[in-house]
């Protein structure tokens, strides 16, 4: 038998048969390594059945407290913005034809749409600009909306703010998502 | 022998406890936390190594069992459930630590912070902690975890399989070939004890 054979046989969990016992004791009586390799398991069982648990400092669950509202916190910080940007979204998604219609009736649609990229990009460094773009809108809608687009403005008004609410009460009072 | 994992014997309290959690009551699962923080941490620091880092592990365990108790299955035990996500944390921390330092022999051993003493180390304990530890380091995430978990925590074959997502067989191998790591390191480490001829025996090795 080879030396592999019992260095495989000193780390068993089970007990050896008596044969294999026996085998390998006459081994360890000739081999060095496979000696020192058995004392070395030896004093290292000693050692790890020796070995004591470990604590935590005193006031752990004070502390997982902490930590649980501060990650809170922050999630809620996180979903509050994430709710804004997507309410944003939807409202521009929500004007744009609106504005496309009412700014440029007399274009065609891509136009419409070239002339107020155009106008949007001018309106980007003018915080001035947004507001003369809001009062433009309105003061356009008074004049061009029929009532039949007013209708239809505000079911669609009334819809972004169901959604709204949805989201805002799926997204920023549920449960603390995963992190 | 050592004590078993914390928290046993409760089993009808504390499905109230995981019942109020899952409502969303962090006090009921704070009252979790007192009963297991120590199997939690020890865990931890066993994988770790230090106090610093098993203190984070533990609180983010923690933070997470209560995110997705959810998928805990009352039918399981809530220590093993626990348990597996914290051994899962050690083992990507150990990973991710592996990546930035070059090799763990860099990370500094043990620390017993000098103003945070651990509550139960004495002297000469600290001696032996600091041995185990240097023996545990040299082993593989996995295998480490596992040879925690059988000696420490006396988690039978298939305890480990689950909480680690092994195979028996592979548990059964990893610790196999563990047992012969921490002999061969003890060795290296501590070679007088066994006298001259069983290091010459052990340095020309019969492969
Ligand atoms: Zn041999």
């Amino acid at each position: 038998m080879n030396h592999r054979f019992f260095e495989e046989r000193l780390f068993a969990d089970e007990p050896l048969p008596p044969e294999e016992q026996l085998l390998l004791e006459e081994h360890l009586q000739s081999c060095d390594r496979c000696r020192a390799l058995r004392a070395a398991w030896q004093e290292t069982q000693i050692e790890l059945r020796l070995a004591q648990w470990v604590a935590p400092r005193q006031g752990f669950s004070q502390r997982w407290r902490e930590h649980y509202l501060h990650r809170n916190a922050q999630a809620q910080q996180r979903r509050a913005l994430l709710v804004f940007l997507i309410n944003s979204f939807l409202a521009a998604v929500f004007a744009l034809p609106f504005y496309l219609l009412v700014a440029f009736p007399s274009q065609p649609l891509w136009m419409r749409l070239v002339i107020a990229l155009y106008n949007l990009s001018a309106l980007i460094p003018l915080v001035d600009g947004i507001s003369t773009f809001v009062v433009t809108v309105f003061r356009a809608l008074a004049e061009v909306v029929t009532p039949a687009m007013q209708i239809s403005l505000g079911v669609a008004f009334m819809g972004v703010t169901i959604i709204w609410l949805a989201m805002l009460r799926k997204f920023s009072f549920g449960r603390l998502g995963t992190q | 022998m050592k004590a078993t994992v914390q928290g046993e014997g409760s089993k009808e309290q504390e499905l109230l406890w995981i019942r109020s959690a899952l409502l969303g009551d962090s006090e009921a699962f704070v009252q979790l936390i007192e009963l297991y923080q120590r199997s939690v941490y020890n865990l931890c620091y066993r994988m770790l190594g230090n106090a610093e880092d098993a203190e984070d592990a533990a609180q983010e365990t923690f933070l997470r069992a209560f995110h997705s108790l959810r998928k805990f299955d009352q039918q399981r035990s809530f220590a093993t459930w626990l348990l597996s996500i914290a051994a899962h944390y050690c083992i990507d921390q150990i990973r991710k630590r592996k990546m930035t330092v070059f090799s763990l022999e860099d990370v500094p051993d043990i620390e017993f912070a000098g103003h945070d003493p651990l509550p139960e180390t004495t002297i000469s304990l600290r001696e032996d902690q600091q041995r185990i530890q240097q023996l545990l380091k040299t082993l593989s995430e996995l295998d480490r975890a596992t040879v925690v978990l059988y000696y420490w925590y006396d988690f039978s074959y298939e305890e480990i399989a689950q909480t680690l997502s092994l195979t028996v067989s592979a548990v059964k191998s990893r610790l196999h070939r563990a047992r012969r790591a921490l002999a061969q390191s003890w060795l290296e480490k501590y070679p007088t004890t066994f006298g001259e001829v069983e290091r010459k025996g052990y340095e020309s090795p019969v492969f």
